[in-house]
């Protein structure tokens, strides 16, 4: 089985300081792989660096490769192709990842629009349906209202939306559940995990939440200070960590509430 | 144990009630009201560490505010140590400023950013002598280094403001100490640390601990009692073994059953 996401010797650098030192992990199709660490360990900047979306002030080298076509460095018409499409993303903060001034059914729509021959009234028939896959309750008045109309759950139900919109094959959420209330969370990664399951697609999950990883995810990958230091299938590493960081993150995760 | 237990209590709540009036929606029509409070009762004994527990919207940020003296309750009582604190004008409120202090979630928004610390810890104890002797005792108990005194909050990590934070509520020798969600900011290494940095310190000077939050786990670890809240209203409280290991409202239980297990992730059935 060949991976649908290889990344190779990944560096990022800013100045004289080096953020993320030689990442290599791969994601084979259909895989649910967490990413963990503390703040800081450069989790978002691996994430950026798949995505293209890496600050100016960063230079990165190695590769990243999607399919075997390789990311890092691509030109921008290139990548703005893939994300949105092959790449999809969540991350922690829906209101700012939404356009306030419009109304969420066209936002949905847009997201199909941006990569498929589809008119306006079909996109926006797809856009309901979709508010209605990721159980929004009335999906037809909630396309018609406005980001701040909604609460912080219905809002990220709304960018998981856009997010499966066009199938992607790669799924990169970044602590999509870290602002939300802990009922919210449960549902919202029930549906991260139907929306990426009826498609077979893959995912990469961001948190430094490990009881939410261990659910979610069949393998993780443990980042201290933009190195990997340990990887492997979930139970093993968070079952029996071997490295002296995974076993403190353990540690200060082991409060539990049941 | 007290066959009263209400002469125990060191902040004793009834039937408190806070609505607020939302701004006109439309020009003829009443202001809509929100009962953020609706007929809360309980009382935190003395020397325990009293977890209210609770999402967004629960009423949570309202109950501290009121038991902090910082707003009014619509209706109900609130006393401190017996003595009636709903009642009391501002200038009166003295005492409780001196006796219960607030720990807030984001240490960067309540420490001002132009002063030094030793001025932030000591701004509680006025302009009494010897202020700067009880700042080197307080860096010394939140495990700050002596020099820290010296700098600003915007040189320290997200962990070490918050022990800062900690430091100035402890300056005043208060009994009582109101927790309002001190970790949720923070990152999880250091979230631990500072879980036993308040432990330790309630032991140490003998505190009562009001800590609020939305994170069971986290009351759990810390807390001997815990409320749960709901929209206004605690559904459920008593001792943390029986709430957790027997929850009686169905809420209750819907909060545990969602909040994700690391153990029952791990030993959950194999993947098919």
């Amino acid at each position: 089985m060949s991976a649908l996401l290889t990344v190779d010797g990944l560096r990022l650098t800013t100045g004289p300081s080096t953020l993320v030192d030689d990442v290599s992990f791969h994601i084979g199709p259909g895989e649910r792989v967490g990413l963990i660490g503390a703040s800081g360990s450069g989790k978002s900047l691996t994430a950026s660096a798949i995505m293209g979306l890496l600050p100016e002030e960063i230079t990165a080298s190695g590769s990243v490769r999607l399919d075997g076509r390789q990311l890092l460095g691509a030109p921008e018409r290139q990548l703005s192709r893939l994300r949105g499409k092959d790449i999809a993303m969540v991350f922690q903060e829906p209101m700012t990842a939404l356009n306030p001034a419009m109304r969420v059914g066209r936002q949905v729509a847009e997201a199909m629009r941006l990569h498929r021959r589809i008119d306006r009234g079909a996109a926006l028939a797809a856009a309901v349906e979709l508010l209605d896959r990721v159980r929004l309750p009335e999906p037809e008045r909630i396309a018609r209202a406005y980001p701040h109309q909604l609460s912080g759950g219905q809002r990220q139900r709304v960018v998981l939306a856009i997010a499966l919109a066009n199938d992607p094959a790669l799924l990169i959420c970044d602590e999509p559940t870290t602002a939300l209330d802990v009922t919210v969370q449960a549902r919202i990664l029930d549906l991260i995990l139907a929306g990426v399951g009826e498609q077979g697609g893959a995912l990469l999950f961001i948190t430094h939440d490990l009881a939410v990883v261990a659910s979610v995810c069949e393998r993780v990958l443990v980042l201290e200070q933009g190195r990997i230091v340990e990887s492997g299938p979930v139970r093993q590493v968070l079952g029996a960590p071997r490295h002296e960081y995974t076993k403190r993150l353990l540690a200060a995760s082991t409060l539990e509430a049941s | 144990m007290s066959d009263n237990p209400r002469s125990e209590s060191v902040v004793s709540v009834r039937d408190l009630w806070r609505t607020y009036r939302r701004p006109r929606t439309s020009l003829f029509g009443p202001r809509p009201e929100v009962h953020a409070l609706r007929g809360v009762s309980f009382d935190v004994a003395r020397g325990s560490r009293f977890g209210i527990v609770g999402e967004s919207g629960s009423g949570k940020s309202t109950l501290v505010r009121l038991l902090a003296g910082l707003d009014r309750p619509s209706a109900g009582e609130i006393s401190f140590d017996g003595r009636r604190i709903d009642t009391l004008p501002e200038r009166r409120l003295g005492f409780l400023r001196s006796r219960l202090q607030v720990v807030f979630q984001d240490p960067m928004g309540s420490l001002d950013p132009r002063m030094r610390v030793r001025d932030i810890i000591s701004e509680p104890l006025g302009r009494q002598p010897g202020r700067f002797e009880r700042v080197r005792e307080l860096l010394e108990a939140v495990d700050l280094p002596a020099d820290a005194g010296r700098r600003y909050p915007h040189q320290f990590s997200g962990g070490q403001r918050q022990r800062i934070s900690i430091a100035r509520a402890l300056a005043p020798r208060p009994g009582v100490l109101v927790a309002d969600e001190p970790v949720s900011a923070l990152d999880v290494l250091v979230r631990a640390q500072i879980l036993d940095l308040l432990a330790d310190l309630v032991e140490r000077y003998a505190l009562t601990m009001v800590f609020v939050s939305h994170d069971l786990a986290v009351v759990r670890h810390v807390c001997d009692t815990v409320a749960v809240m709901r929209q206004g209203e605690i559904v459920e409280q008593g001792p943390v073994r029986d709430v957790y290991g027997e929850p009686r409202h169905p809420y209750t239980r819907e909060l545990i059953a969602a909040a994700p297990s690391l153990s029952a992730a791990l030993s959950g059935p194999e993947e098919g």
